[in-house]
């Protein structure tokens, strides 16, 4: 597993970390996580371009 | 077949590389400190593409400035090919010790022939394994693999700061223009409109009820005052003169004209008379006019501090009423603006609103001056269209009591700057034509019809002075603003107007005061609302000349060119070549919306990294981040000692559950179903130590591979005397017999074979004596690894 793949594993357990902690009623907060490791997952795949990156980003959603 | 290495170094500085390791399997690798062997064995798994300087950046930077060219050469190979020369590189090296290996490291051959860096990596493995390795060790290996990714990321993302800093602003330009934004101030505005029409009456009444109360409140003291000081029958006896006077002049008049009539058909010179005393009558009746006009609209030199009766001006009080006129003239713009605001249909206040939007941006540039067209020859600038913007119109305004009001006090004010510029003129006209009648009548000596108009002129004029006598004497007696009415008269519209309101005549100053406190409660409120208001159709305004730009920049400019890749995206977006108007709300609200969710994400996301990279350099942290690295620190330590060999050399034989930083234990079920739960600390020495190591090497053994080199370092616990057994057992275990023509076991020098080689006999000697030889004359040497 290299590097980049490492931190998008660690980001994702942020978002299930939080979601664990949060109510049912509070997804929203931990949405908001998940899409921390999507927009990390389309940066890496934009070599960091950030408009590029949220093009690609948005087509995720 | 075992492999063999040939080191032709070209190291520099200190950095020593041993120069050969042979096909010997297993193979007893010993010698000095100091000499190269481990630097050997990491070069050689970096040969086999694997960064083993990961953590290590001074280690790294120091090797790639002095290793050199040096030469690699792997021979005895299987497979495909038998040999390999690497020829280093490190000038291209990076400098900082990068996972990936890839072309940079140096120049290959294979079998003679060049070839790819990747081909080697594809035929030739090595594995470093370091005999003191504990299970804490490999738990710090962990954290450290998370800390070097966590920089790597950290870094790519301060790269991208700038981009970021970018996003921000074309966040926010997409916010300010979203149609949801626009709907929002829209709700607001129609809000305050209505509060303001609500208000409006009770503006009105509030207003109408000051007047009324202040009228009554000065009728009633002027009645006071007047009837105190017996001021009430002077005022009544003057106004029954002027009634008197007023009646009269008509006469007066008409007889001066007859006069005049009967001059005209008379002599020559009766005639000329005529003509010279028309003209000083009509001299002396400008000059009466233009004072009797002065005193009519006086008022609002009294409330300059100006004598309402003085002929001229001093240079101070002709200042007072310039700038009094130009602070009316303020007024009456602000207010005939607003009034033409309120006749004009929404389009034509927003085409007006998003022109002055420009304007002023200009004007905040500094275009002011800059001439925008030309018309009829005349140079338009730009502050010339924004202070005549939205001042037409095409019909007067007369339905505006308020307008009416400031346009009446301006037309007076600049009717009293005229009436005092005109003056000297007016003097010179009748000073001239007093010269002219005196002239033309006194010349023939007495004449009755010369006469007879001369006295109708002075009983004319007399009438006229005593008019403006006695309206300055009324005027003077009178309090201000004191109307024009009779005594009576005023009385009686006192008690109208208390009754009107049902104030009782002792209550009327608390009253006053109330109602006065409430109107400026009112006008306050209403003044609020319409800068509310208009500030609303400032920014609505803003919002259209703003997307318009926007809208351009993300059409013409690389920058912005990003947003129409995300436009789109929408659903049924259709591109057109029009203007903005052509992109729907529905892009507008969703790039919006996009862009301001991205911009949160990758707050969030840079939040994220700079926390876990911190919580991951010290590993005593908590909170959710450092929960969060621990659990999958703790994941992937699991699943390491999950694995067959492990977790039968250590865990019964059975799974390993979880593993515990805080508590810093590892709970496994036994294949009995037993649960045990041991500290970390447990696996670190003794038995459970070589259990550990045995795990590892068996867990390379199960992953076969040709062409591999497998180095046990920092073997000497296990080659020492009283762990020979251990270690021997270790290596000629079925489990581990396939890497027996792989194993290197490198080792310091275990004993001085120099100094007890005389005590040595037979075969034993002749070892001691071989590898004293090879010592002496290389650091180290190298046999087959007896049990």
């Amino acid at each position: 597993m290299n590097d980049a793949d490492l931190v998008v594993r660690l980001v994702e357990q942020v978002a299930r970390g939080a979601a664990r902690e949060l109510s049912a009623d509070d997804a929203s907060a931990g949405h908001d996580r998940d899409e921390a490791v999507t927009m990390l997952k389309a940066l890496q795949h934009n070599q960091f371009d950030v408009f590029d990156a949220i093009v690609s980003w948005a087509r995720e959603h | 077949m075992s492999i063999e290495v040939s080191v032709d170094s070209r190291a520099s500085g200190g950095l020593k590389l041993i120069p050969y390791i042979p096909r010997d399997r297993p193979c007893r690798l010993e010698g000095r400190n100091g000499i190269g062997k481990s630097a050997l064995i990491r070069l050689l798994v970096l040969a086999s593409g694997h960064q083993p300087y990961l953590h290590e950046p001074a280690a790294w930077a120091s090797l790639k400035a002095l290793v050199g060219p040096t030469v690699l050469t792997i021979s005895g190979m299987s497979g495909e090919h038998t040999t390999a020369k690497l020829t280093l590189t490190p000038d291209e090296w990076p400098d900082i010790p990068d996972r990936e290996i890839g072309p940079w490291l140096g120049h290959l051959s294979i079998d003679g022939a060049t070839a790819q860096i990747e081909e080697l990596f594809d035929c030739f493995s090595v594995v470093h394994l370091v005999g003191t390795e504990r299970l804490s060790d490999t738990l710090r290996q962990q954290y450290a693999r998370f800390s070097t990714a966590l920089n790597e990321t950290s870094r790519q993302l301060s790269s991208i700061d700038d981009q970021r800093a970018e996003l921000g602003e074309i966040d926010d330009q997409l916010r300010f223009v979203s149609p949801q934004a626009v709907a929002t101030d829209s709700v607001a505005r129609l809000a305050a409109e209505k509060e303001r029409r609500d208000l409006e009456p009770k503006l009105k009444s509030a207003r109408d009820r000051v007047n009324d109360l202040q009228l009554a409140a000065g009728i009633q003291a002027m009645l006071d005052a007047t009837s105190e000081s017996g001021k009430a029958d002077e005022i009544q006896q003057l106004r029954q003169k002027l009634t008197a006077a007023r009646a009269e002049l008509p006469q007066r008049e008409q007889a001066l004209e007859n006069a005049l009539r009967r001059l005209s058909r008379g002599t020559a010179a009766q005639q000329a008379a005529e003509k010279a005393e028309r003209r000083l009558s009509e001299a002396i009746d400008a000059v009466d006019r233009s004072n009797t006009r002065q005193l009519e609209i006086g008022r609002h030199l009294a409330e300059l501090g100006i004598d309402p009766q003085s002929p001229t001006l001093t240079s101070e009080e002709a200042e007072l009423l310039r700038q009094a006129i130009e602070a009316a003239e303020a007024d009456f713009v602000k207010l005939r603006k607003a009034a033409l605001r309120q006749r004009r249909s929404q389009a034509e206040n927003e085409v007006l609103d998003e022109l002055r939007v420009v304007l002023s941006s200009a004007e905040e540039r500094g275009l002011a001056d800059l001439v925008l067209f030309d018309l009829d020859g005349t140079g338009i600038s730009v502050s010339m269209v924004r202070n005549a913007l939205g001042g037409h119109a095409s019909e007067p305004i007369e339905d505006d009591p308020e307008l009416s009001k400031i346009e009446a006090r301006l037309s007076e004010l600049r009717e009293l700057a005229r009436l005092f510029a005109d003056r000297p003129e007016l003097a010179k006209k009748l000073d001239g034509a007093i010269k002219q009648a005196e002239k033309d009548t006194g010349s023939d000596g007495h004449d009755d019809l010369q006469e007879a108009v001369a006295t109708a002129r002075i009983q004319r004029d007399k009438t006229n002075s005593a008019i403006r006598s006695l309206n300055s004497r009324i005027g003077a007696l009178s309090p201000a603003g004191f109307p024009d009415i009779a005594i009576e008269d005023a009385k009686r519209q006192v008690d109208e107007l208390l009754q009107k309101y049902n104030v009782e005549w002792p209550n009327l100053g608390n009253e006053l005061t109330n109602s006065i406190n409430t109107l400026t409660s009112f006008q306050d409120e209403d003044r609020n609302l319409r800068s509310v208001i208009s500030s609303y159709d400032d920014t609505a305004a803003e919002r259209r000349v703003a997307r318009e730009n926007l809208w351009h920049k993300i059409h013409t400019k690389q920058s912005h060119s990003w947003l129409k890749g995300l436009a789109e995206q929408v659903p049924h977006a259709q591109e057109s070549p029009k203007p903005s108007s052509a992109w729907p709300d529905d892009t507008w609200e969703f790039l919006s919306e996009r862009v301001s969710a991205a911009r949160q994400a990758l707050g969030s996301l840079v939040g994220q990294i700079e926390g876990l990279t911190t919580v991951a350099m010290d590993t005593g942290s908590t909170g959710a981040l450092a929960e969060a690295l621990d659990a999958l620190v703790e994941q992937d330590l699991r699943d390491e000692l999950a694995a067959r060999p492990i977790a039968e050399a250590l865990f019964d034989g059975g799974n390993v559950n979880t593993v515990d930083l805080t508590e810093q234990t590892v709970t496994w079920t036994t294949p009995h179903g037993e649960t045990r739960t041991r500290p970390l600390t447990a696996f670190s020495s003794g038995e459970q130590a070589l259990g550990f190591i045995r795990a590892r090497l068996q867990q390379v053994a199960d992953s076969p591979a040709d062409n591999r080199l497998v180095f046990l370092d920092e073997f000497g616990a296990f080659i020492s005397a009283d762990r020979r057994k251990p270690l021997a057992e270790l290596l000629i275990s079925d489990s581990v017999a396939a890497l027996t023509n792989e194993v290197i076991v490198v080792l310091p020098l275990q004993a001085d074979y120099e100094a007890e080689l005389e005590q040595t006999t037979g075969e034993l000697h002749d070892d001691y004596a071989r590898r004293v030889a090879a010592v002496n004359a290389r650091g180290y040497f190298t046999e087959v690894l007896k049990s």
